[in-house]
């Protein structure tokens, strides 16, 4: 469905994206993950036609991109990084620009612009011009017009960026929506909460390179370390917190407050609850205890760290 | 998602594309009032210079048609090159400024087809300023004096050819700039003032500034003369003063090549650049 082969691309003395192969199949979401600068916009905006490969190519639908941009980009709807529509349409004018470039017939436009305006809750400003448009009204028209046509394949940069926690909650709701639906969706993001939620994988890259590139459940199985915050409802004794650095699997520790440390242990089922244990039995009042990050958050950055 | 909803989906043609965006490319200069600004002053223009000799009290008695409609061509060459400014200048380079381009260039579309559309729509709502142009002066001739010079149709025709060809220079200017204000004062500034300052000083150095798209535009307002007037040369305080007039079917090709190979090297400049921004 999308093949990404070999892929590279070097402004100046930069190399933004290197060597990168990544294969998704089809009616897979995957989370495309780094840290600003990562090189996730340049590799979407090669896969969309945006930017030219230095080397290497992108297959949509066994199409490639740079040879035949207008079939392969045929069955894509794409959501750019803060969308920008002309100013002086409507937003059912944008959809029907776009749609019947995108070969719908004037009935289909109609119809299919009311259901997707309906799904990202602009249905009430159809006649409005996008000049008169907020940043997230934006974002959503971005999303309606990328599932316009039906397309087989959604790529997505960043498709919460710029919105409200609301926004963002209604989005993802959206982007759950259409992976019910059956869409092969392929999506930047920096919010690994989001990735974690929405996708099925996850492609973790840094400095261009792909990290890792693997189910969101076997990403989390690779997480070596977790932090944990206990809460008490007394005060933390010295002697607590000793007794905690004594036990197997713990790596460091750090008293937050007077009732809170947290504490980096070997991530297994046995050393949580010898924790648990351990503090309840030197005399702590136990009212929280929970895990800090994510399972993906802590590869991420365990991952990102290394490549430095 | 219908399945096989896309499969039986087939992707407009080429020229059906080019159509869809001539049609959104003139809902713009339409809707921004870019379109009845540029009309509103060509009738300006025309009924200053219609008034100008009546308030003056010399009155259009005796006057013959070519002088008549000369007056107001002079004023053809700046109205063309506000059209293009107006129409052109943005153009292109407003897709990657406004980050507008980021949807459409990644549609199933390609690049040349974008550039064609859009050349359409500026070259055609042109065409509308320089016909109302004509045909009000052609209606005040009429009226005024009663007749219209037998060669205002062929100053018309290069008139359109002088159009395209700037069009395609701003299109050209719009492709490589980077910001919308930039280009638009680079393709005034350029068509209005550093060119025909350049056809000056090569003049005055004794060479026929052939080749040049501002000294051709003369052609416009020359086919008016009958006889067609010929190089001059005037002798002042000791200087040679050169006055050269295009050659019609010269400028004629002028136009024609002007208008070829800056729409060639704007398709290929447009198809190339980045939207890296």
């Amino acid at each position: 469905m999308i093949e990404i082969q070999a892929l590279t691309k070097v402004f100046g003395t930069l190399k933004a994206v290197d060597d990168l192969n990544l294969s998704i199949p089809k009616g897979q979401t995957v989370g495309f993950l780094g840290p600003n600068g990562a090189g996730k916009t340049t590799t979407i905006r090669v896969m969309t036609n945006m930017l030219t490969a230095t080397s290497g190519s992108v297959l949509l639908n066994g199409l490639d991109v740079a040879v035949d941009p207008k079939h392969a980009l045929g069955s894509v709807g794409i959501v750019v990084e803060t969308p920008e529509f002309y100013p002086y349409l409507t937003s059912i004018e944008v959809l029907a620009f776009l749609g019947s470039l995108r070969g719908l017939s004037p009935s289909e436009i109609k119809s299919r612009s009311e259901e997707v305006l309906r799904l990202v809750k602009l249905d009430g400003r159809m006649g409005t011009r996008i000049g008169e448009y907020s940043r997230g009204m934006k974002q959503r028209l971005a999303i309606a017009q990328a599932v316009l046509h039906e397309p087989e394949i959604l790529i997505l940069d960043e498709p919460t960026a710029g919105l409200d926690p609301r926004g963002m909650v209604e989005v993802r709701e959206i982007l759950l929506g259409l992976k019910k639906e059956g869409y092969t969706i392929f999506m930047s993001s920096h919010l690994l909460p989001e990735v974690q939620e929405v996708c099925d994988s996850a492609a973790l890259v840094n400095r261009g390179k792909l990290l890792a590139y693997d189910s969101i459940e076997s990403l989390g199985k690779k997480v070596k370390n977790a932090r944990i915050e206990v809460t008490t409802f007394s005060d933390i004794s010295p002697s607590v917190v000793e007794s905690v650095k004594m036990l197997p699997g713990v790596q460091a520790t750090d008293l937050v407050n007077p009732r809170a440390i947290v504490v980096t242990i070997e991530d297994s089922p046995s050393a949580r609850a010898n924790l648990l244990s351990s503090i309840q039995g030197a005399g702590a009042e136990v009212t929280g205890f929970q895990p800090l990050d994510l399972p993906l958050e802590t590869i991420y950055m365990d991952l990102v760290k290394e490549s430095r | 998602m219908t399945e096989n909803v896309l499969s039986q989906r087939r992707l407009p043609s080429d020229l059906l594309q080019t159509f869809i965006v001539w049609e959104y490319e003139s809902l713009k200069h339409l809707r921004s009032y870019r379109f009845l600004g540029s009309i509103a002053i060509t009738f300006a223009v025309v009924m200053l210079v219609y008034l100008g000799p009546i308030l003056t009290g010399d009155g259009y008695d005796g006057v013959e048609t070519a002088a008549f409609a000369s007056n107001f061509v002079q004023f053809s060459r700046v109205l063309i090159i506000i059209c293009a400014t107006l129409f052109g200048a943005d153009a292109i380079v407003g897709e990657f400024q406004n980050r507008t381009g980021h949807t459409v260039l990644s549609s199933a579309v390609r690049r040349t087809y974008v550039y064609a559309g859009k050349f359409i729509a500026s070259a055609i709502l042109g065409l509308f300023v320089v016909i109302t142009f004509y045909a009000s002066v052609g209606i005040l001739s009429w009226l005024t004096i009663g007749g219209v010079d037998d060669n205002f149709t062929v100053s018309f025709a290069y008139a359109v050819g002088l159009l395209l060809a700037t069009i395609a220079v701003t299109y050209l200017i719009s492709t490589v700039m980077k910001s919308t204000t930039g280009a638009a004062v680079l393709s005034f500034f350029l068509l209005i003032l550093v060119l025909p300052v350049v056809d000056m000083m090569v003049s005055y150095a004794g060479v026929r500034p052939e080749g040049s798209l501002t000294f051709s535009a003369g052609v416009v307002e020359h086919v008016l003369a009958d006889p067609y007037p010929v190089d001059t040369t005037v002798s002042m305080h000791g200087m040679t003063v050169n006055q050269f007039i295009p050659d019609p079917a010269l400028a004629a090709v002028v136009f024609l090549m002007y208008g070829v190979l800056t729409l060639t090297m704007g398709v290929l400049l447009f198809r190339r650049r980045q939207l890296s921004a």
